[in-house]
């Protein structure tokens, strides 16, 4: 036997992304995908197993592999039909040899008897006893019976003899043969690479007398295939002469030999059982493996989690891919990281002497360059595909709905979404139970669910995908949702929450004592889910990754768990910010939004109330914590109402349910921290969660906002402060729809924004790069020309000559004709609901103007830009007042839009009258005579999807033509917004296009008003 | 013990450590202080990369100095000190080190200078002195680097 640890290793990783293969081929065979080519694929990973669990001499992993085999070889070649019952078996199967390989060491004392004797069971059952033809093939030297061969391999041989092939036997003998350095499986494969392998066997056909018993060494055989000459092999398999034997091939395989069977002693691996079924393993292409079948994407699991992509075969010897460690990878990840502050400190250093050393520039300008990519190189290294975790989940939907007697669909989409290696490793138990979650509590029993209406089977989708930085992970079910109230009620019963507690509860926060430890709303415990235990797990482990959960439901149409996660550990955006000259780093995953309160402003300012500090904010309150004081740093503040400063930076934080402001002295840039685990000495700081290594090359503390909380709450309940009431509900409700804004710069000192849902991407380009034709600019963009503008000629700003060494181009989207802006600088981006004011600063290209992070920035009306570039093409005349003063109602919450969809709404001659939520349009529609509803699908208090159903309900209303106009463009989206009532749906902005359905819109229901 | 003790100075006594233990010994260092930290800690400092825990050694050793005690209410800071730093124990994100007012020499110890902490050194925190070192011209106090910063 081979002790040789790595390469039991090896084989372990291997057998495991085989098992990973075989039960998602099981599972889609149960589907009714019985092609030739899934059932293969199976076949080939069990074959895998069994041969390379041989070399290691684990009897018992390959005595069930190989009943499993025989079982699956029959149903490849048709002779049995599987049914659900046997793949049943087959996945219990599956998953023993899942349980002795993950524990490889103890596998042989595994009683596999009872697997034996039920695959056996099935197979008798199924097959007819059929000791029909049997082929042996003998050898060509020696006219020794060799092995028996079945239909399938007689096909083979004679395919493979009709392209020149010859038929060899090579023995090997483990130790000798092989040694230490190469692993028996990169054997294997080395044999499949220059040929084909019709069957492999233990060889104890050589093992005579005592003599080579007590060598014990395993000796392998392998019938194969190959275009070789018998001379050759030595060479392109790197072994002995005497151990290849050519077989015969040249008799007709139908009258071979079959009378000296007793001379040859041949013995299959274990005591199996009498029927076996020789086997034969394809020329494995594992790059066919790792395609989708059968639409759930199956992903191949790559050992050890490194990027190791697509483990391709090509040739005898080169390999695609290395198998490094990954505590190796943490110290490139490190020293990279290190490069960048060296490179951000010489950079600082030497910044003044760029001009004056020749050509210090461009080298530093390549440091730069090469350095970035250096670290979102290695920062790649460790990312996987979700699938990783995703495709474990079929089997947990199917399993279980067996349990409950539920049909359940599971979708899986966005499989390749990335994520780093030690998020996905942690994802598995959080995602395992959402996805039990959904199916046990959140879909209906099949009876309930024709009763509302809804198909029988239930939907649960999972998906992922990027937002805003974060992955995004969606477990969508089409459920019963959840009762808030049900919730309320349970959390007193337990004890979870105080009666007052929940008066001042949203909505939200009502759905998050759900994931308080010891709650359970399931009527019946099954032993499914519902023990209690759970949920509250999920979310400390999400938590734990520095991401967050939460919980969209609606009762009666379904329930979305969503876990919002960074793209990798190490690295997270951060805000940074001062308190008593000490730097501390804030992840932006908690941050909502900034406020910055002046001496005076009566809108904005910070009250007491007993002796708790609140904020009035939008009308609602917040409380405030002020960081120093926590800290214990600052006294200065405690007793007067933020008197001390001039201004005041607040910055809005989301701990879980909990918002609260946070005071701080100064807020500085956002940047990409390295995360660094908290020195276990510092474990009673509550406030921290890590420790990050900023660019000056100081350390700097990572706040913890839910520290924070406790921490502050502590002395709150100390003082006997009763919290302010808080109606939260609606304050969260009034941020859902925040803008994502991309800041940038020109050439001159403004700062501008612009909403990224009109942003198709931004390029980095050289100045080089932009080619001028006639009067006007273009740059290649995808093998096409782009023109490109400068925004500053354009609007009423400054502009200068930088001449910058690097310039973005912003590529606008859903446009005809795009037209890249030139800009400079990329400042940030920002989720946030801004306040617009359209009054101080005004001009054509402009919405307005707000203030974020202490600066003005001007929103850019990127059409009316592309409108005064090029009026013919975007003007587009004939829309103008083309409307005949006909009469919308516009809902939309976000200024911004609202304001720029009712200036070209004017413009074309309509009257416009603009609300904010659903509810006042449908007030304002029983006072006015309206023509048409346009309406954001987004908004608080009422949603565009419910304000539609209310009209639609309405019967003085029923008939109005609706046009929903979103940023959600999305089918799914879209069918809402239709099955809501909408006549159109239109993405926000497209000016053009909604001018147009608007006219369509009124024609198609014109008639019928 | 038997071999080489690297000696430095803490509030001018002198105290040893078993120089397989150290790292590196450092001058100029720049630190920051943490504030809400164990009142042991002066601040995490950079070292090439690595968090390092830095401690006041002579807190510990309940032998602190007006000047130590000034580090702690310090901002942030960037003093001209030495520290010892110590090897990594375990996955290395626990590296430690702590101030010294001056390093010394490196010492050959024999095992028969050496003798159990006397009963009657009470100045001291003797938990952490592991042995005590008769030089010719004065004492050497061995530190229980373990004891000190596995607390």
């Amino acid at each position: 036997m081979i002790q040789n640890e790595e390469f039991i290793n090896e084989f372990v990783e291997e057998a495991k992304s085989h098992l990973d293969m075989i039960e998602a081929g099981l599972l889609s065979m149960e589907e009714g995908c019985g092609d030739s080519e899934n059932i293969n694929t199976i076949f080939r990973s069990i074959h895998s197993i069994k041969g390379t669990a041989g070399f290691f001499g684990l009897e018992k992993i390959v005595e069930l592999a190989h009943v499993m085999e025989n079982l699956l070889g029959e149903i490849r070649n048709q002779k049995i039909a599987p049914d659900s019952v046997m793949i049943d078996h087959l996945l219990r199967g599956n998953d023993q040899l899942k349980t002795m390989v993950d524990n490889v060491t103890d596998s042989n004392d595994v009683d596999v008897t009872n697997y034996v004797a039920i695959f056996t069971d099935l197979l008798n059952q199924e097959t007819a006893p059929e000791t029909a033809k049997k082929l042996i093939l003998s050898s060509a030297e020696t006219n020794h019976k060799i092995m028996e061969i079945d239909q399938h391999q007689e096909n083979q041989i004679k395919k493979a003899r009709q392209h020149g092939h010859h038929l060899y036997k090579v023995t090997i003998a483990m130790n000798r043969d092989l040694g230490s350095e190469i692993s028996p499986i990169k054997f294997f494969k080395k044999i499949q690479s220059v040929g084909e392998i019709v069957d492999s066997f233990i060889d104890i056909s050589d093992i005579d007398g005592l003599d080579s018993v007590m060598e014990a060494d395993v000796v392998f055989a392998f019938v194969f295939t190959t275009v070789l000459e018998k001379n050759l092999l030595p060479i392109a398999l790197d072994i002995q002469d005497e151990s290849i034997e050519e077989l015969d091939t040249e008799t007709d395989l139908s009258t071979l030999n079959l009378s000296n069977e007793a001379s040859i002693k041949k013995a299959k691996l274990s005591k199996l059982t009498e029927n076996q079924t020789p086997e034969i393993i394809f020329n494995e292409n594992e790059n066919k493996e790792t395609q989708s079948q059968n639409g759930t994407e199956t992903i191949s699991v790559v050992a050890d989690g490194l990027s190791v992509v697509g483990r391709k075969e090509s040739g005898s010897t080169a390999e695609d891919s290395v198998r490094v460690h990954v505590s190796l990878l943490n110290d490139l990840l490190n020293l990279a990281s290190e490069m960048v502050l060296g490179r951000n400190q010489l950079l600082r250093n030497i910044d003044q002497h760029r001009k004056q050393i020749n050509g210090l520039d461009s080298i530093l300008q390549n440091i730069d360059r090469v350095t970035t990519e250096l670290q979102e190189k290695i920062m790649q290294t460790r990312m996987q595909p979700v699938g990783n975790v995703f495709n474990k989940m079929p089997r947990v939907i199917r399993d279980l709905s067996k349990k409950l007697g539920k049909e359940v669909d599971l979708i899986i989409e966005g499989s390749h979404v990335e994520l780093d290696k030690s998020i996905i490793e942690s994802l598995s138990d959080p995602l395992t139970h959402l996805i039990r979650n959904a199916a046990d509590h959140g879909l209906e029993m099949p009876a309930e669910r024709k009763k509302a209406g809804k198909p029988t089977k239930g939907t649960v989708l999972l998906k992922a995908y990027h937002e805003s930085g974060y992955v995004h992970i969606d477990i969508v079910d089409d459920g019963a949702g959840i009762d808030a109230d049900r919730i309320r009620k349970k959390g007193l019963e337990k004890g979870l929450v105080s009666e007052s507690e929940l008066k001042h509860m949203g909505e939200q926060e009502v759905l998050q004592i759900l994931m308080k430890p010891g709650f359970s709303t399931a009527e019946k415990i099954t032993d499914v889910s519902g023990r209690g235990v759970g949920m509250d797990v999920v979310k400390t482990n999400i938590e734990k990754l520095g991401g967050t959960v939460e919980i969209q439901t609606k009762l009666g149409e379904g329930t979305t768990f969503r876990m919002i996660l960074p793209l990798t550990l190490a690295i997270i955006p951060s805000l940074i910010v001062e308190v008593n000259n000490y730097k501390f780093a804030l992840p932006q995953v908690n941050l909502q939004e900034m406020v910055r309160i002046k001496a005076g402003d009566e809108s904005k300012k910070i009250e007491l109330v007993h002796r708790a500090q609140v904020l009035r904010l939008r009308g609602k309150l917040l409380p405030i914590v002020h960081l120093g004081e926590v800290l214990g740093l600052d006294q200065r503040q405690t007793d007067s109402e933020g008197t001390a400063a001039d201004i005041t930076r607040v910055l809005v934080l989301k701990a879980g349910s909990k918002r609260f402001g946070l005071i701080v002295d100064r807020i500085f840039d956002e940047e990409e921290i390295l995360v660094k685990p908290l020195p276990k000495y510092f474990k009673n700081c509550q406030g921290y969660s890590g420790v990050t290594i900023m660019g000056d090359g100081k350390t700097a503390m990572i706040l913890d906002p839910e520290g924070i909380v406790t921490k502050a709450s502590l002395r709150f309940t100390e003082d006997q402060i009763e919290t302010t009431q808080l109606e939260q509900q609606e304050q969260t409700e009034e941020l859902r729809e925040a803008q994502n804004l991309l800041m940038f710069k020109c050439s001159g000192e403004e700062t501008f924004a612009i909403d990224l849902s009109l942003v198709s991407r931004v390029e980095e380009i050289l100045p080089s790069q932009i080619e001028i034709i006639g009067d006007k600019e273009y740059i290649k963009h995808r093998g096409e020309a782009l023109r490109v503008i400068r925004p500053e000629q354009y609007l009423p700003v400054t502009s200068k000559q930088n001449n910058p060494e690097k310039l973005y181009v912003i590529i606008p989207k859903l446009v005809a004709n795009p037209i890249g802006l030139i800009i400079e600088k990329i400042h940030d981006t920002m989720m946030t609901s801004i306040k617009l004011n359209q009054e101080d600063i005004k001009g054509k290209g402009i919405i307005g103007s707000t203030i974020l992070n202490d600066k003005i920035v001007l929103l850019v009306n990127i059409y009316e830009i592309f409108e005064m570039v090029s009026p013919d093409e975007y003007e587009n005349k004939s829309l103008k007042n083309s409307a005949e003063g006909a009469v919308i109602l516009l809902a939309e919450d976000t200024p911004f839009f609202s304001r720029m969809t009712k200036n070209y709404l004017e413009w074309a001659g309509y009257q416009v009258y603009a609300v904010e939520n659903g509810k006042t349009a449908l007030e304002l529609l029983k006072e006015k005579a309206v023509d048409l509803v346009l309406s954001d699908i987004q908004m608080p208090v009422m949603d565009g999807l419910e304000l539609a159903r209310e009209i639609r309900k309405d019967p003085d209303l029923a008939a109005l033509p609706m046009v929903a106009l979103t940023s959600m463009t999305g089918a799914l989206d879209r069918q809402a917004g239709f099955e809501a009532g909408f006549d159109f749906y239109e993405f926000k902005l497209d000016k053009v296009t909604i001018l147009e359905t608007l006219k369509k819109a009124l024609h198609l229901r014109g008639k019928a008003v | 013990m038997n071999g080489k003790v690297l000696s430095f100075y803490l509030n001018h006594k002198m105290f040893g450590l078993d120089i397989s233990l150290v790292k590196e010994i450092s001058r100029r260092v720049e630190y920051s202080h943490v504030p809400d930290s164990d009142p042991t800690i002066v601040g995490l400092m950079n070292l090439r990369g690595q968090v390092v825990s830095l401690f006041d050694l002579s807190q510990i050793l309940g032998i602190s100095s007006v000047k130590h005690e000034l580090s702690k209410t310090e901002k942030p800071s960037s003093r001209n000190m030495a520290c010892i730093i110590l090897k990594a124990q375990g996955n290395g994100s626990n590296q430690v080190g702590f101030l010294i007012d001056e390093s010394g020499d490196v010492l050959d110890i024999q095992h028969d200078w050496c003798e159990k902490t006397p009963a009657n050194v009470e100045e001291i925190r003797s938990e952490y002195i592991s042995e005590v070192v008769k030089l010719h011209e004065k004492l050497l106090l061995i530190l229980d680097a373990e004891r000190v910063f596995d607390r």
